[in-house]
């Protein structure tokens, strides 16, 4: 089994933690934009 | 293959353990108790004087959500199952969580304020004007908490015994008693700055496992040489060679793959105990909201992203199959274990610490929902003449009440047939409570009948398929599919088929400005 067989899953686990990290920065700046329930 | 050896219980491990679980609970004690006299009617008993900061309602929000399960269990599946559990071992808590807080946060504050309610089905029940919708929403919540509820305690008691070599009735006992007291005396707020304060030793503790453990393993390649030196299907993502029918589903099929991500989002907008802690909050500033955000995020996310995936895996690279032949704890040794090898005593008794924590929170979370659900929604709303004082020492005994079962069944094997229901109570949460409480919130042609009709069909779908689970004649996903769908037809269709709410009650309900 080769290197990149052995790195695949944290590839993906990594860009899961960073895409909904992301996702998280990026919805709360939505809502912080759009809310009419924020002072 | 050369792995570690499982570690005994030593009387240092024994004590420091003891100190690290009494350090945790004085704290939650002496910060349950800032609350204490921050009421003076029920109301208030009930959710405070809607003053929470964006701080400690991030926090507690973030508490509440991450169980002894997320923090014990969950390493358990990864350990077991390798990489391909861990879709279903927190790596999505962020799909859930933070979609809570944007759907629900403002949205519960500000519907519970302009109609002065105090519990969730109190604002339901209001929102679509119907005395009988708060009913059937009690009982639900009722059932699916009191079932999701009885496990709560057993991986803090399992994790106590093997760190300490001590029996965890003493320890449990106090634990459930310091939990009432500052219920008891503090209500919503008490439990909220408790629930705060846990939900950052949660973060904590999680964060430093899991930096910890991908450092000690020599970083994913060290790691994954390890696993596939023991065997090779324990880096696969997808596991086919499981069965694709009981919980197994959730790691060796798409269906079931493709089910996590839904059950989590679901699951974390849906969950009464999650929304239930923007009751109390403040109204609040752009800044604040982004405030609360990340704590959310910084607690409920990347600590949780490792600690449920890296610690099962890294505790499998060091001990092989070593814990699954030790009973009855097998896999839920994954993370106290992987402490152990990491830090020693010292990382051991701060895990045991943090497991307590994210129990109690979670715990301290649905009781109060489900004493408020006796109380308020039933009591209150049938007999109002009942008076405030009576209803808060009713209050109180149920929350000792509640407390207490939990910690019987952590001694006693709970009844086979409750046993059976209580992993699927998280699917029925979601799948209903998703529509009724976070569509309804936004969605104005949503009417009672359509809540009502998702309640109903979300409960028997539910109580169908945890037999069908058992017997292994259904998947989870398939289960969680069959819940969400049905749920999202019959709240929609039913909906558009039955006369809203009155026009005057919507405009409150929906203000234009």
């Amino acid at each position: 089994m080769g290197e990149v067989d052995l790195m695949f899953p944290f590839w993906v686990w990594l860009t899961v933690a960073i895409g909904t990290s992301v996702m998280s920065l990026v919805g709360t700046w939505v809502v912080i934009k759009k809310s009419r329930l924020l002072k | 293959m050369q792995f570690l050896e499982v570690p005994k219980p030593t009387v240092a491990s024994g004590v420091w353990g003891a100190i690290a679980v009494a350090l945790m609970l004085l704290f939650s004690l002496w910060f349950g108790l800032m609350g204490r006299r921050r009421w003076a009617t029920f109301d208030e008993y009930m959710v405070g004087q809607r003053t929470m900061g964006p701080i400690i309602t991030g926090a507690a929000v973030a508490a509440a959500y991450l169980s002894g399960w997320a923090f014990c269990g969950s390493a358990g599946i990864t350990y077991t199952f390798g990489w391909s559990g861990m879709w279903f071992a927190g790596v999505w808590t962020l799909v859930g969580i933070m979609p809570c807080v944007w759907f629900t946060a403002l949205r519960t504050r500000e519907l519970s304020a302009a109609f002065g309610a105090t519990t969730l089905p109190e604002l339901l029940g209001r929102r679509f004007d119907s005395k009988l919708l708060q009913t059937v929403i009690s009982i639900v919540m009722l059932v699916f908490l009191f079932m999701y509820s009885i496990g709560q305690l057993k991986a803090a008691g399992g994790v106590w015994y093997v760190a300490t070599g001590w029996s965890p009735l003493a320890c449990l006992l106090v634990a459930v008693l310091v939990t009432w007291v500052y219920m008891a005396l503090g209500g919503y707020t008490s439990s909220q700055w408790a629930m705060g304060f846990q939900g950052a030793v949660i973060g904590a503790v999680g964060l430093i496992m899991g930096i910890l453990a991908i450092v000690k393993i020599g970083g994913p390649i060290g790691l994954n040489q390890k696993l596939v030196a023991e065997n090779p299907v324990l880096i696969k993502l997808i596991r086919p060679d499981l069965p694709k029918v009981g919980p197994t589903q959730l790691f060796s099929s798409l269906v079931g793959v493709l089910a996590c991500p839904v059950l989590f989002f679901t699951m974390a907008i849906g969950f009464p105990h999650n929304v239930s802690r923007f009751l109390g909050m403040r109204e609040l500033t752009k800044r604040d909201y982004a405030i609360m955000c990340f704590f959310v995020w910084l607690i409920a996310g990347v600590p949780i992203m490792m600690d449920c995936a890296w610690n099962g895996l890294v505790s499998r690279a060091l001990y092989g199959p070593k814990l699954l032949k030790i009973e009855p704890w097998k896999a839920d040794l994954a993370n106290p274990m992987v402490a152990w090898a990491l830090g020693g005593i010292p990382l051991l008794a701060a895990y045991v610490a943090g497991l307590f924590a994210a129990a109690l929170s979670t715990l301290a979370a649905m009781v109060f929902i489900m004493a408020g659900n006796v109380t308020r929604d039933l009591i209150k709303l049938w007999r109002p003449q009942t008076s405030d004082k009576t209803l808060i020492w009713l209050l109180r005994i149920l929350l000792g009440v509640f407390l207490f079962i939990p910690f019987l069944y952590t001694f006693y094997k709970p009844p086979a047939l409750l046993a059976l229901f209580m992993g699927q109570a998280a699917i029925a949460l979601g799948g209903i409570f998703f529509f009724v409480t976070a569509i309804s919130y936004y969605w104005k042609r949503a009417t009672k009948w359509g809540a009502i009709a998702a309640c109903i069909y979300g409960t028997v779908m539910t109580l169908w398929g945890a037999f069908q689970i058992a017997q292994k004649k259904l998947g989870m996903g398939s289960l969680l599919w069959i819940v969400v769908i049905g749920c999202g037809i019959c709240y929609f269709l039913v909906s558009l088929l039955t006369r809203p709410p009155r026009e005057e009650v919507l405009n409150k309900a929906f203000p234009q400005k």
